[in-house]
């Protein structure tokens, strides 16, 4: 494998450039509905708390990268992150999570039935900016909207198959099940779709987007990945939410799969009681004695090492998606994201 | 070791030079899912697109002109070009076309309710026989429900001349108007009382809550000859 050195500070400055016009866009798309109370200030609330914007930067580079412009591709990532933002309050209602972007969650702030409420809300909202024929034309508004809805079904049909696991407390998991539960809970809506989306409207519908949604697989995973090994040793401020949340909560780790398959007997009992345990009753002790198994059982080693190796595939699985695209800062934002997907602290 | 000994951080990207087991095992793991999800999403459209249109899937193993040979960049990007001129033109098309049929439809389905003479002038004209001139107008309720009966009042008629007739000897039978049911007519008579009025035309307005109809009210010389 050739030595690549993530550049940070450079997609970093990219990430954030491109978050700021989405931002202001989302403004603009929040305020064209009145003033409601219990509602409004809700609705702004997640949007506001300034996250990666990785969605809306894949869309847009995408879309420059393939020849298009910023105003042509504004409308779907926007639509991508007021959708992100309403998986996010729904989700955090879900795992009961207490915290969001270093902030008490919607839920805590406001109560379950206001948050909800608002989450519907910002769903909703998602739609408005690709109802907009103007800037893209009647056929590619129609092809953007069916990759919305298609994204969507996924993502929520991904989430329900987690959240079935959790219940019904299914332990025999092997990673190709975990691949392909974040293939479609995380990297349809966080990499697949956006890359799909801006080299659609950039190539007006003549990119190949099989190429790119293998590329953007491959970009999922290891996005997801490093966000499970960021939640299990990384710190509240790296994280934005409390570490071991994912431990605490159950969550089908790529860390937790290879524990519940490395693990001694008397160890896997031990955890297959843990995550029968309710969770309110799960203790700090327990979720510590968790995390801890994980190192010692090399679970962390082999998430490391399994995020490299995907890493790997998405720079190779990069060359074909991006054929034929010529040089330019965005192609080379979209090929800097690799390694930054492994090496990013938060 | 536990999982706190990580918090002095991750590897980096470049740390691991060698692909390894675990790094191959994600890898054909990795090409292995996103085959199968690719294979669903071209399977869930196929049968969207069955469901949809026989024409489709009677077309789907037509190969297009040109298959087979990747087109080069050159290509991709004229491609492109026109792909987007077409998009702009079928959308100006579509938007003019839209604009047109708009505006034919209102005209077509004009609704609500109108007052109106006899015949397609926009004014009711009233030649004077004796002392006196009088015409028929028409209340057309296009809307869906009944209209509220109603005094109609007119304003002053007047002369170029500078001659007037009082409002007071304008009127309508029957007054007030009755109601005219929904996508109905109902019918009425303006009457002029003139004794007395020097020959002229004079010109004013028939006013209900539906609209001002003008009144042309002509009365002839002393030789029956109209001014």
């Amino acid at each position: 494998m050739t030595a690549v050195v993530a550049d940070l500070a450079g997609v970093e400055a990219t990430l954030d450039r491109y978050g700021e016009l989405t931002r202001a866009a989302m403004r603009r798309v929040l305020d064209e509905g009145p003033a409601t109370p219990y509602l409004t200030d809700l609705v702004a609330d997640y949007p506001q708390r300034a996250g990666k914007a990785l969605r809306p930067a894949l869309v847009l580079a995408a879309c420059q990268a393939f020849g298009g412009s910023l105003r042509d591709a504004m409308g779907p990532a926007v639509a991508i992150e007021l959708v992100h933002n309403a998986f996010l309050v729904h989700d955090d209602v879900e795992d009961q999570s207490p915290r969001r972007r270093g902030l008490p969650t919607l839920h805590e702030l406001h109560g379950v039935p206001l948050a909800v409420n608002a989450g519907d809300a910002l769903a909703l909202a998602a739609l408005r900016p690709l109802r907009d024929q103007g800037v893209l034309g009647t056929r590619l508004q129609q092809a953007v909207t069916d990759e919305f809805l298609a994204m969507v079904e996924r993502t929520i049909a991904g989430q329900a198959r987690e959240l079935g696991w959790r219940r019904d407390n299914v332990v025999d998991l092997g990673p190709d099940d975990y691949l392909a539960l974040i293939g479609a809970k995380t990297c349809w809506y966080t990499t697949i779709h956006p890359l799909r989306v801006g080299a659609l409207v950039g190539s007006r519908g003549t990119a190949d987007l099989d190429a790119l949604s293998r590329f953007g697989f491959h970009l999922g995973a290891a996005f997801q990945i490093r966000d499970d090994l960021l939640n299990l040793v990384g710190t509240a401020a790296e994280v934005g939410k409390e570490p071991l949340d994912d431990v605490r909560e159950g969550k089908r780790t790529l860390m937790l799969v290879h524990l519940l398959g490395a693990a001694p007997a008397a160890e896997r009992a031990w955890l297959e009681a843990y995550l029968a345990t309710p969770e309110s009753e799960r203790t700090p002790g327990d979720v510590r004695r968790v995390a801890d198994l994980m190192a010692e059982h090399g679970s962390i080693d082999f998430a490391v090492a399994y995020g490299h190796g995907i890493a790997a595939a998405a720079r190779a699985a990069f060359v074909p998606a991006l054929a034929g695209v010529p040089p330019s800062p965005h192609r080379r934002f979209l090929e800097a994201v690799v390694p930054y997907m492994l090496e990013r602290t938060h | 070791m536990t999982a706190e000994g990580w918090e002095g951080g991750l590897p980096p990207f470049d740390a691991l030079h060698a692909v390894g087991d675990v790094q191959r095992q994600a890898m054909d793991s990795a090409s292995r899912v996103i085959g199968q999800l690719l294979d669903l999403a071209g399977r869930a459209a196929h049968d969207a697109r069955a469901a949809g249109d026989p024409l489709d899937v009677a077309e789907e193993g037509e190969a297009p002109p040109g298959a087979g040979a990747p087109p080069d960049a050159g290509f991709g990007a004229m491609r492109a070009e026109m792909a987007r001129a077409v998009d702009l033109y079928v959308d100006l098309f579509r938007r003019t076309f839209e604009a047109y049929a708009d505006l034919t439809e209102a005209a077509l389905r004009r609704r609500g309710v109108t007052v109106a003479g006899a015949g397609e002038a926009d004014a009711l004209t009233l030649h004077a026989a004796g002392d006196g001139a009088d015409a028929p107008f028409w209340v057309h309720n296009g809307t869906g429900a009944p209209t509220e009966p109603e005094a109609v009042t007119t304003t002053p008629l007047c002369a170029h001349t500078g001659e007037v007739v009082a409002a007071k000897r304008v009127w309508v039978e029957p007054s007030p108007l009755p109601a005219v049911p929904a996508g109905q007519s109902g019918a009425a008579l303006v009457r002029v009382d003139l004794a007395g009025v020097p020959a002229g035309r004079y010109v004013g307005h028939l006013l209900t809550s539906h609209g001002a109809l003008p009144l042309h009210v002509v009365v002839p010389g002393l030789d029956g000859e109209g001014p």
